[in-house]
């Protein structure tokens, strides 16, 4: 390819050079004549191109072939996600293997029982073929191990995330040279080790880190933030350097991995129209975005504010009926369902969608108990129904005391059990688990007025 | 005799009680299934009935009227499985009514699904989800190619497929809309079924389609008119929607009506049309005669008069209620001018008082004018009078001259009020007697109340211009000692799973109830009379998201 570029070039280079050097006036005439021996000289340089081509494959000189894992952008701004020359639509999961009694610093990367051979052959089971990891460990090698695993013995890729330092403390410094250095160092570090590995998918940098550009979760600011005193400004400000900094980090993942995609983590769509501009050279979207049983117009949004392919990194429901104050395995698999029956209309397959969506891995695999009131380690090995947050588009328990009906505990489509099974707690899949396995083997799409044409 | 034996004494004795409760609850019984036997006969009958008329219809114009009444037979019972099969039966007998069929089978099926969803019988939403879906648009779909955008059945069948996308909150519900509004527009050139123009534009409204839905009543009411409709009967039917809480609907008519006579009557006559409707729609119409109020369509009328100079001819009266809309819809701006019109046209009238103390406030705390506040304060608190607006603006004063630290003049203001209320006005001798001890025993100023003050006049807080906090107060005016509502809604920044701990800063006039910072709303009562001030700032940990104010009026 790389050869017949070259003899492109060089044509086209004889080709103006003639018409440089023509006759006044004569212009029209003689390049009749030019251009019939141009087309001769041409054929016989294409030919030397192909011949030269084919001893250079000989040779073991091809070209470099395509990235393992693409997008690949098709017309419309349709995207399509290309993993191994074949499309791959990511159906999967965000996975967090917390043990009952633990809490977010457990360790679960070393556990000698390794819960994700467990884990792995229920997902295998239900069709998941990709987890979300929000973050690499210290140990890389045991990272290399979970990923091999996971990929060598079911079959499933992992997406590997970074926090960019958002949970550290005192809050994250955007802005300032010393921190970003940090931070994209540590990044480079995890991804010239993990590169290599096949089941690699791709890097998601931030989770729903721009929020704090709004000024109200983990705030963060600068000497000329500071002396701004326009609010609105001040948030444009942080977008920038925030959203300026994660590009930065993509092109020097590009400078040294061309094999996996790089996605900008975001909440919602909140600051898309700021990363537009200071973001360009991310690869897509990883959206995490909870609106009950849908996404709204955010496909649409999306091409309009940001024309990037967008994976949904987070979306899902809990189990738990705060209202009724019991489990209820039917509101989750109701949601879920609904879900990911909007992600496959706005697959690029599906021609009467937008196009844009790659695929989804939902929140979470299994439940985790430390969540509510994580500073009390009592509350660890208890399977609290206490609601921590407030969302109205989870409709059915919505009446709960105070509307706060999202119980951040039960949001596994599978359950643990107190009970372990060699060295791991029980998994009980949930109805969700079983409803998703039979929606991804024949993802059955309500047909939209498209497929037919009124009068 | 043992304990048993003589149980089994009592039950001998006794026996008629238990044999009139068996003989009851026999005779309930076959009353019940004779009831249910003769009802089911009955509809069984009807359904033959309206099948055979269904079979015997020549086509689809026919035969709508009893599939009609068949799908009310199913329907009644939520059986619209039962509904769609059946009907389904009938269009493989007589494929000729199929277009009007598979109206009905999308229809059955999308109220379906709604049934399901509602009464969470999951096991079949589940396993039969999917057919359902496919039912409604498949069925919709040959509708839709069968009949033209003028037939009513095509329209029926596009508000389907809205409601249906819509429900599912999909992909294609956006294009659903457009389809359904182009189509009611063709349709409504034609013959029209006013009531399924009027049921649409409901439904949007209900969906928030707020502007496609009063663009739909507009068509209601120019269909309406295109009737020939007279003045009256046209001012009836927008009297009516009223009452039925269906304000969009009434006012387009009314619009229309005024377009009418504007060209007709008169303007002084118009105008005089004009006050009344704006009357009617203002707040204190609508409480005495329980309709819901709209003081932003009233102003809109007023405005209209004002195009016809008859602004100026407002009487007292309805000037005050003109002012008393804005101010209760939160446009303080356009209150305050219209309070200040009222006074100076009416400088000793019923109303001056209030007038003024409204325009201090709202100098005061929305314009942070605080100079010209205190000249209106200084007025009322010199008038002679004893009344709520004087000890109010002695409080005012007070407070105002204590945030600026002139703790002499505070104290002055402070005392003077304690001296004029003695037992008349509770609530705020409470109040200032705490600020005078705080003054005394040169303590700061209550926290809240420091915060909102400092929020309102600060040269660093004025960005906090009540656009993020908003006040809702029920009801508006209440008599004295009975119960008032209070809620603040605060539009934060969305923080995704990350939820940011509010804090509501409640100050000023709290009545008898207790707010709490972490409650956004309260339940408050007033033990005297007066325009009550209650004050709130919103905060997060990372700052301020706003301040908010609003004025009850306790009568």
């Amino acid at each position: 390819m790389l050869i017949l570029k070259v003899a492109h070039s060089i044509l086209t280079k004889l080709s103006t050079n003639k018409k440089r050097y023509l006759p006044a006036g004569q212009a029209g005439k003689v390049q009749v004549t030019s251009d019939k021996n141009m087309a001769v000289g041409r054929k016989h340089l294409l030919l030397a191109a192909c011949g030269l081509f084919l001893i250079f494959s000989v040779l073991g000189m091809s070209p470099r072939p395509q990235p393992k894992v693409h997008i690949k952008k098709l017309p419309s701004s349709r995207y399509q996600l290309i993993v191994d020359g074949k499309p791959f639509v990511i159906k999967g999961v965000c996975y967090s293997p917390v043990a009952v009694g633990e809490t977010s610093s457990y360790d679960w990367w070393s556990d000698p029982n390794k819960p994700w051979l467990v884990d792995g052959k229920l997902m295998k089971e239900m069709g998941v073929n990709t987890i979300r990891i929000y973050e690499s460990h210290e140990n890389i090698e045991e990272v290399k191990t979970v990923i091999r695993d996971m990929y060598e013995k079911f079959g499933i890729r992992t997406i590997i995330g970074n926090w960019l330092g958002f949970w550290q403390y005192p809050c994250p410094f955007y802005g300032d040279k010393s921190f970003e250095d940090k931070i994209k160092q540590e990044i480079l570090d995890m991804v010239k080790a993990l590169k290599d590995e096949p089941g690699v998918l791709m890097w998601v940098l931030g989770n729903e880190n721009n929020y704090s550009c709004l000024g109200q979760v983990n705030a963060w600011s600068t000497p000329e933030i500071d002396k701004e005193v326009n609010p609105q400004k001040q948030k444009e400000m942080r977008s920038k350097i925030y959203y300026s900094f994660v590009n930065d980090i993509s092109k020097a993942i590009h400078a040294i991995d061309l094999d996996h995609p790089v996605a900008l983590g975001n909440g919602e769509l909140i600051g898309l129209d700021q990363a537009n501009k200071y973001c360009q050279d991310v690869d897509l979207v990883a959206c995490i975005i909870y609106r009950g049983r849908t996404f709204g117009n955010l496909f649409n949004s999306l091409k309009a504010t940001f024309d990037k392919p967008v994976y949904l990194s987070e979306f899902g429901a809990d189990a738990y009926d705060a209202y009724l104050d019991k489990e209820d395995q039917n509101m989750q698999a109701f949601f879920l369902e609904s879900q990911w029956r909007l992600i496959y209309q706005n697959l690029a397959s599906n021609k009467n969608g937008t196009g844009n969506c790659i695929g989804g891995t939902s929140f979470e695999w299994n439940d985790e108990w430390w969540k509510h009131e994580e500073g009390n380690p009592s509350g660890w090995k208890e399977h609290d129904i206490i609601s921590n947050w407030s969302n109205g588009s989870y409709y059915f328990d919505i009446k709960a005391k105070d509307n706060k009906n999202m119980n951040e505990e039960w949001f596994g489509i599978v359950a643990l059990s107190q009970e372990l099974k060699d060295g791991v707690n029980k998994r009980v899949p949930r109805k969700a688990y079983y409803l998703i396995k039979e929606f991804w083997k024949n993802p059955e799409l309500n047909k939209s007025k498209k497929d037919g044409k009124s009068k | 005799m043992t304990k048993s034996k003589i149980q089994d004494k009592s039950k001998i004795q006794n026996p008629k009680p238990n044999i009139l409760i068996f003989v009851i609850c026999a005779l309930s019984l076959f009353c019940y299934l004779c009831f249910d036997i003769c009802h089911s006969q009955a509809a069984e009958r009807n359904l033959a009935d309206f099948t055979k008329q269904v079979m015997g219809s020549q086509d689809c114009a026919q035969a709508r009227g009893y599939l009609e009444e068949i799908k009310d037979v199913y329907f009644k019972e939520n059986q619209y499985s039962e509904c769609a099969d059946f009907i389904k039966s009938l269009i493989a007998k007589k494929p000729e009514l199929s277009v009007c069929a598979n109206y009905y089978i999308s229809l059955s099926r999308f109220n379906q699904l709604k049934y399901l969803e509602q009464t969470q019988s999951w096991d079949e939403y589940f396993a039969k989800g999917n057919d359902y879906r496919n039912d409604i648009t498949e069925s919709a779909q040959k509708v839709l190619e069968s009949t033209m955008a003028k037939d009513e059945l095509n329209v029926r069948t596009r508000f389907i497929l809205w409601r249906f996308h819509c429900s599912q909150q999909d992909a294609f519900s956006q294009q659903a809309l457009t389809e359904l509004m182009s189509g009611v527009q063709e349709y409504s050139k034609g013959n029209v079924d006013l009531s399924l123009i009027k049921e649409i534009a409901g439904q949007l409204q209900a969906a928030d389609e707020k502007i496609k839905a009063r663009q739909l009543y507009k068509v209601y009411a120019d269909n309406l008119v295109i009737s020939n409709i007279s003045d009256d009967e046209l001012i009836n039917a927008a009297q009516e929607f009223r009452k039925e809480g269906n304000l969009e609907l009434a006012e387009a008519i009314y619009d229309i009506y005024i377009e009418r006579i504007s060209k007709t009557l008169p303007s002084g006559q118009v105008a005089a049309i004009l006050s009344g409707i704006a009357e009617s729609f203002g707040f204190a119409y609508s409480y005495g005669h329980s309709l819901s109020a709209d003081p932003v369509y009233a102003e809109k009328i007023f405005q209209k008069m004002d195009g016809l100079g008859a602004g100026m001819d407002l009487d007292e009266e309805l000037l005050y209620q003109r002012a008393y809309n804005l101010e209760k819809s939160k446009e303080f701006s356009g209150a305050k001018d219209r309070y200040s019109e009222l006074l100076s046209r009416f400088p000793e009238g019923v109303y001056a008082n209030e007038a003024r103390f409204k325009v201090a406030v709202i100098n005061a705390y929305v314009l942070r004018d605080r100079k010209t506040a205190k000249e209106l304060f200084v007025m009322l608190s010199e008038n002679g009078s004893t009344g709520a607006f004087q000890i109010a603006s002695l409080y005012q004063l007070g407070i105002l001259s204590q945030w600026e630290e002139d703790m002499e003049q505070a104290k002055k203001y402070f005392e003077k009020l304690v001296e004029l209320a003695k037992t008349d006005f509770l609530q705020t001798l409470g109040m200032a007697r705490l600020r005078l001890s705080e003054i005394d025993n040169e303590k700061s100023m209550e926290y809240n109340l420091k915060v909102f003050l400092d929020a309102s006049f600060k040269e660093e807080n004025s960005n906090l211009n009540m656009n993020k906090v908003d006040l809702a107060v029920k009801p508006v005016s209440a008599p004295l000692n009975s119960a008032v509502e209070i809620g603040s809604t605060a539009f934060a920044e969305q923080s995704g799973c990350m939820q940011v701990q509010m804090d509501y800063l409640w100050s000023g006039d709290l009545g008898s109830g207790s707010a709490s910072s972490k409650d956004p709303n309260f339940s408050t009562q007033f033990n005297e009379p007066g325009t009550k001030i209650v004050s709130v700032v919103v905060m997060t940990p990372t700052g301020i998201i706003d301040r908010g104010i609003c004025l009850i009026d306790i009568k």
